[in-house]
């Protein structure tokens, strides 16, 4: 007689994906339109992803921010269910808001997290094009204290020279993770692979290892950014090879 | 008093050709001294040969606490109530040092001896076995350089350990890294009785092979005759298949109920069966388990498990019945307006989905519920009901989404009933 009958639970495991996305007034007319059909077609992906992967499932967060910050829905939701709301550009930059309303999130008792047991790291994705309007630094150092934030996975997409890459680096920890775009095909190419590639990695079994799953994320995102015209690892050091073309 | 103990390779290791790197161990001897012992080598390819360093914890665990427990002033113990200590390092960070009695000097010189003589053993051994071929295959060159210097060699044997200790008057406790201790009592209150060290976080853990290795033992121990029920000792294998906390007690309590009802070799034989399905379906990861329990005292408690069961399952269906009026009203404010908002239409339709979501749970807490009040109540029992009760079906309906199905052009269609 199996000890699994129906008075026992055995959930699935749990990663989320979190977007945090720079919706400020900058980033109006085609970079959002970008980021907006860049999620949209990434979704089914992610779906396709979570089906698959006997190890999790994958819920996705959105958090955009401007003068403020705002999630896109009040818990994270099945990447099959996840119904993306475009997103409208206005106002200014306020990433150390976002940072704190992250941090906030990022916890079991009043936030998005589940049990520790059962859970995998989450991925977070920043999406920006410019630099902070508020106290970012505030911010940051809160998010740093926490555990979630402490093992996810973090990786930055600089949309165009004008991206304060130095705060991405902040973010990410590093500024390998931090990736730039110069172009509307780059910018909806590189969230699709850094999306499939955290959730594929962030998904996965593993047991305490030497290569943390933020560097194998890094390492391919940077082979996949070989191959996109337009997107370059932001610590490269000698220039951009791109000019901005948001036309 | 019974044990027992068992170990086998997880899923993932299956895949891909890893060995298991779990090592358990339970023993009673003719004076009544029980010991329970799980560790769990750390996976990662720094740390090749884990398993033979979970095997050597476990035996110089087992030796030790024996020497340990028939050399010590057992006056130390007896009378002591219910004590809990944090690893040093936690006291550390909170300035608040609680290690002040002969007792605590006690344990502070059984850990140094553990991690002396693994230190010891897994010298011997890198000595005695070189490189293997597989090794060689399998291993980064850093890491061979690594073995073949000695340098940082105990990572490469790194584990986890944890052990349970009673005896006819007192018994305790100790844990150095993840995996879960769970115990019971006499009114089938579980407890976690090993404080937890916040720096084992998702996979992230400490370890015998860290340098402070000393510092980071947490233990706990009683000698006022109060005693556990049964205690379970289980690898982070078994908590990460389970989610949250409460599931994973709830398993522990169905191998209680077995030991019970089933006899102790049939359970046996059931974990053995059930804890390589359960990697398969929960964590992948390698599996250990080792339980002590008094067979009297546990059967004495048994209704009390059912009692425990019956309550949490209640718990999860009021949570679930919660979670149908709030959608419903959501849904029916929705309905009662003309949607010209985007918004609001996917607040419909999350709405919806949450409603019939949430009476699938409800069907299967309730199917489970059932379950445990005949098993409490006997053939007579009568079925769970409530007033919010199964959702109407009328109202079963599914999400169809056109063309695009992640943007918010939406359909309603009705499910076939």
């Amino acid at each position: 007689m199996s000890l699994l009958d129906e008075t026992v639970s055995v959930p699935r495991r749990t990663m989320t994906l979190f977007f945090m996305i720079d919706t400020s007034g900058s980033m109006a007319g085609s970079k959002i339109g970008a980021v907006n059909d860049a999620v949209v077609n990434v979704l089914p992906m992610l779906d396709e992803i979570s089906v698959t992967n006997p190890d999790a499932e994958i819920k996705v967060a959105a958090l955009e921010f401007s003068t403020g910050c705002n999630w896109l829905y009040n818990e994270p939701k099945l990447a099959n269910e996840f119904v993306w709301q475009d997103v409208q550009a206005n106002g200014l930059t306020s990433l150390g808001a976002a940072c704190e309303e992250l941090e906030n999130k990022l916890s079991r008792s009043k936030g998005f997290m589940q049990s520790a047991s059962g859970s995998f790291a989450p991925a977070i994705i920043l999406l920006s094009d410019g630099a902070p309007t508020d106290n970012f630094e505030a911010g940051l150092a809160k998010l740093k204290g926490n555990n979630w934030f402490k093992s996810a996975i973090k990786v930055a997409i600089a949309i165009g020279d004008d991206a304060d890459k130095e705060v991405l680096a902040k973010f990410t920890g590093t500024n390998e993770a931090v990736f730039t775009v110069h172009n509307i095909d780059a910018l909806k190419q590189i969230i699709r692979v850094v999306a499939v590639t955290s959730s594929q990695i962030g998904s996965k079994s593993s047991t305490a290892g030497d290569t943390t799953k933020q560097d194998q994320v890094i390492s391919e995102v940077q082979n996949a950014v070989d191959n996109i015209d337009g997107a370059e690892v932001a610590t490269k050091v000698d220039g951009s090879s791109y000019a901005d073309d948001w036309d | 008093m019974r044990c027992f103990d068992f170990h086998c390779q997880g899923e993932s290791h299956k895949a891909t050709n890893k060995v298991c790197q779990d090592y358990s161990y339970s023993h009673i001897d003719e004076n009544g001294l029980a010991i329970a012992v799980v560790c769990d080598g750390h996976g990662g390819k720094h740390y090749f040969r884990s398993d033979v360093g979970a095997r050597f914890a476990t035996e110089i665990i087992a030796n030790n606490v024996k020497e340990f427990v028939y050399n010590i002033d057992e006056t130390l113990f007896v009378g002591q109530p219910f004590t809990q200590q944090a690893a040093i390092q936690t006291e550390i960070d909170r300035q608040d040092f609680r290690k002040e009695k002969p007792i605590d000097n006690a344990f502070r010189q059984l850990f140094a001896s553990i991690i002396g003589q693994w230190q010891q053993r897994i010298e011997q051994h890198a000595s005695d076995n070189p490189l293997t071929e597989k090794e060689n295959e399998q291993v980064e060159e850093q890491y061979k350089k690594e073995f073949l210097s000695g340098y940082k060699l105990e990572k490469i044997y790194g584990c986890t350990l944890m052990a349970y200790v009673s005896t006819p008057k007192y018994w305790f406790a100790f844990h150095l890294g993840d995996g879960k201790l769970i115990s019971f009592d006499q009114e089938a209150q579980w407890n976690e009785p090993v404080l937890w060290d916040d720096r084992c976080f998702l996979n992230k853990t400490t370890s015998i092979c860290d340098s402070d290795a000393l510092n980071e033992f947490r233990y706990t121990y009683q000698g006022d005759g109060g005693f556990p029920v049964a205690v379970f000792l289980g690898s982070d294998g078994m908590d990460d298949s389970f989610g949250e906390e409460t599931n994973l007690v709830n398993f522990y309590v169905r191998v209680a109920k077995s030991l019970v009802k089933d006899g102790f070799d049939a359970t046996f034989t059931d974990v053995k069966e059930t804890l390589p399905v359960l990697s398969k379906r929960g964590s992948q990861d390698d599996m250990s388990i080792a339980c002590v329990y008094d067979e009297e005292a546990l059967k004495e408690a048994l209704p009390k498990f059912i009692l425990w069961q019956i309550a949490i399952t209640k718990a999860g269906i009021l949570k679930v019945n919660n979670k149908i009026l709030e959608a419903t009203d959501r849904r029916n404010e929705l309905e009662e307006k003309v949607l010209t908002l985007e918004k609001d239409k996917i607040a419909l339709r999350y709405a919806q989905n949450d409603i019939d979501r949430a009476y699938t749970e409800k069907q299967q807490l309730v199917k489970k519920m059932n379950v445990l009040l005949e098993e409490y109540y006997g053939k007579d029992f009568v079925p769970y009901q409530d007033e919010v009760g199964e959702q109407p079906k009328e109202r079963q309906q599914v999400w169809r989404m056109d063309d695009h199905p992640f943007r918010v052009h939406l359909v309603w269609v009705e499910k076939e009933l």
